[in-house]
């Protein structure tokens, strides 16, 4: 079988300012004053180097500590990130689960936002009206379809976005820490889902740092270390590894 | 599929390539940008009705609201310009109202426009669309809003016992056209900068001020007399668009020739210019969301 995703020598910078941050918004005085724009001292790699493919039907798991660049990595594979080194190849439809309920907008309905979220991920109309009670079922909020969204817990609204997204077909599935929000037995339907999404032969990413999530889903791990590659194998042994590695810096 | 062979005409090679681009979820070529958009029209749509219904789902008054602000701002202008003479002008509500609604389209669409990316910066960074798809929403809902105020000018020229010009009516749609496309270009380019400036958003609020003194709103641009402060005066394009809209209504303030050419070509010149900039800062603005 084929390469569902090849990257290559993918690098991606951000600027830092002095106080450390990411991502600062920059002044315009900053633009203007050509010295200070864009020093060479204040950039920072969130990731560099990074060259792996991955099979269609293998699920990989990403590992690495908080920043290491494991979200980073899957928004740029996504596509809603841009490299500034190196290339991303990727054969097949992308269904990106990054940050669920991105789309909903909390003066709206449930209702109006299922039809929402599934027209910005593509779905017609007519295929949600098809699954609108298979769906709302499934996040068990029935009784509040017509309520307003920001009446609903953050755990009801993950179930909901959930049960949206995770009815995307595409070939290619990102999966970035979507199990971590909601109560176990939500987080058992979830991983149910994906378990079934992988039989069908579909490829994944996935991120977590639950490692039961992880042994049970993925059969290889990327870890992933201050923006490089610093193991890829089988996801016992990198797992172990990390642990390991976690350990020593304790 | 389409047979691309050496034989298969221009438009099934067109239609191949189309095919191709708008099969890329984003990036490429300006012309292959128009084939994801187009491809994803849907959505669009979608982000239209989703603004539209927030606006109007959440409060009571709604469309009265779209109604009475400009209404109430055409009122202060003609009772504060009223005791200074209005400048001469008979009808001056109508000449008042056909002037302050396609500005405040203007304004509303650059306003809004600083906050088409920032706004939407969850969704951006997590479903992938083409980005241009934002600041065109935003353009398309400010453009329902304005037209959704047009029965302001309908009622005052009623009041006043006018009727358009008919032979004057096509100025109507040639305004909003080069109206949108002005707008368009220069949301474009705004949405992306105040993402990576935050001081531009205010700059931008003291410049729209500025800027409605220096088109022809509450006074006819033969007031401004001649010369070389003329020729600087008519490179806005909104004096073009304004008195575009006036002829519908006054049949004797047809603008000349070249004031229409300044305009459209300045509509022009902003959108491809902002849109050259959107595409050169996107990976930039991608990484501050």
């Amino acid at each position: 079988m084929g390469d569902a995703i090849t990257v290559h020598d993918l690098g991606i910078k951000f600027h830092l300012n002095q106080r450390g941050r990411r991502r600062r918004r920059r002044t315009l005085r900053h633009a203007l004053s050509h010295g200070e724009y864009a020093p060479q001292h204040s950039e920072f790699w969130a990731l560099r180097n990074i060259s792996f493919s991955v099979e269609q039907g293998e699920a990989v798991g990403i590992i690495g500590r908080n920043g290491s660049g494991k979200s980073t990595l899957l928004r740029l594979i996504a596509g809603v990130l841009l490299p500034d080194e190196g290339t991303i190849q990727v054969n097949g439809g992308v269904g990106a689960m990054l940050e669920l309920s991105a789309g909903f907008v909390s003066a709206l309905t449930a209702r109006d936002n299922v039809y929402l979220l599934s027209a910005l991920h593509g779905f017609s109309r007519e295929e949600v009206d098809r699954r609108f009670n298979q769906m709302v079922r499934w996040a068990e909020v029935e009784k509040f379809v017509d309520t307003p969204i920001r009446h609903f817990s953050s755990g009801m609204r993950a179930r909901l976005a959930f049960s949206v997204v995770s009815r995307l077909d595409e070939p290619i599935l990102l999966v970035d820490e979507v199990l971590a929000v909601g109560d176990k037995a939500f987080r058992r339907k979830c991983a149910r889902v994906i378990e079934r999404q992988l039989s069908d032969g579909r490829t994944m990413l996935f991120v977590s740092h639950n490692e039961a999530d992880l042994r049970r889903l993925c059969t290889r791990g990327v870890y992933l270390k201050e923006g490089v590659i610093c193991a890829d194998g089988p996801i016992e042994d990198v797992l172990e590894l990390y642990e390991s590695d976690s350990d020593r810096e304790d | 599929m389409l047979n691309v062979g050496e034989s298969a005409g221009l438009l099934d090679r067109l239609r191949y390539w189309w095919e191709q681009e708008s099969r890329r979820p984003t990036g490429g070529s300006p012309a292959a940008r128009i084939a994801q958009i187009y491809r994803r029209r849907d959505m669009l749509r979608t982000l239209v009705a989703r603004d539209l219904k927030k606006k109007y789902s959440t409060s009571y008054l709604g469309y009265v609201w779209t109604l009475l602000e400009p209404s109430l701002l055409i009122a202060v202008y003609a009772v504060v310009f009223g005791k200074f003479g209005r400048f001469g002008i008979h009808h001056y509500v109508l000449f008042l109202a056909v002037g302050v609604l396609p500005f405040n389209w203007f304004r509303q669409s650059i306003n809004g426009g600083t906050d088409a990316l920032t706004g939407n910066s969850k969704l951006i960074s997590s479903i992938n669309l083409p980005r241009e798809i934002y600041p065109l929403s935003l353009v398309l809902v400010k453009t329902v809003e304005f037209l959704l105020t047009i029965p302001i000018i309908v009622v005052v020229a009623i009041i006043y016992g006018i009727a358009p010009t008919p032979s004057h009516l096509v100025f109507f749609p040639v305004a909003l056209i080069v109206e949108f496309v002005l707008n368009l270009g220069l949301v474009l380019l705004f949405s992306a900068w105040t993402t990576l400036f935050n001081d531009l958003e205010r700059g931008l609020t003291s410049f729209l001020r500025l800027w409605f003194y220096l088109s022809p709103v509450l006074y006819p641009t033969g007031r401004v007399g001649g010369g070389v402060g003329r020729t600087f005066y008519e490179l806005n394009p909104l004096v073009g668009i304004i008195e575009l809209q006036r002829a519908v209504w006054f049949p004797h303030q047809v603008p000349s020739w070249h004031v229409l050419v300044v305009s459209c070509g300045g509509a022009l010149i902003a959108f491809i210019g902002g849109w050259a900039a959107f595409i050169k800062l996107e990976p930039a603005v991608l990484k501050e969301l």
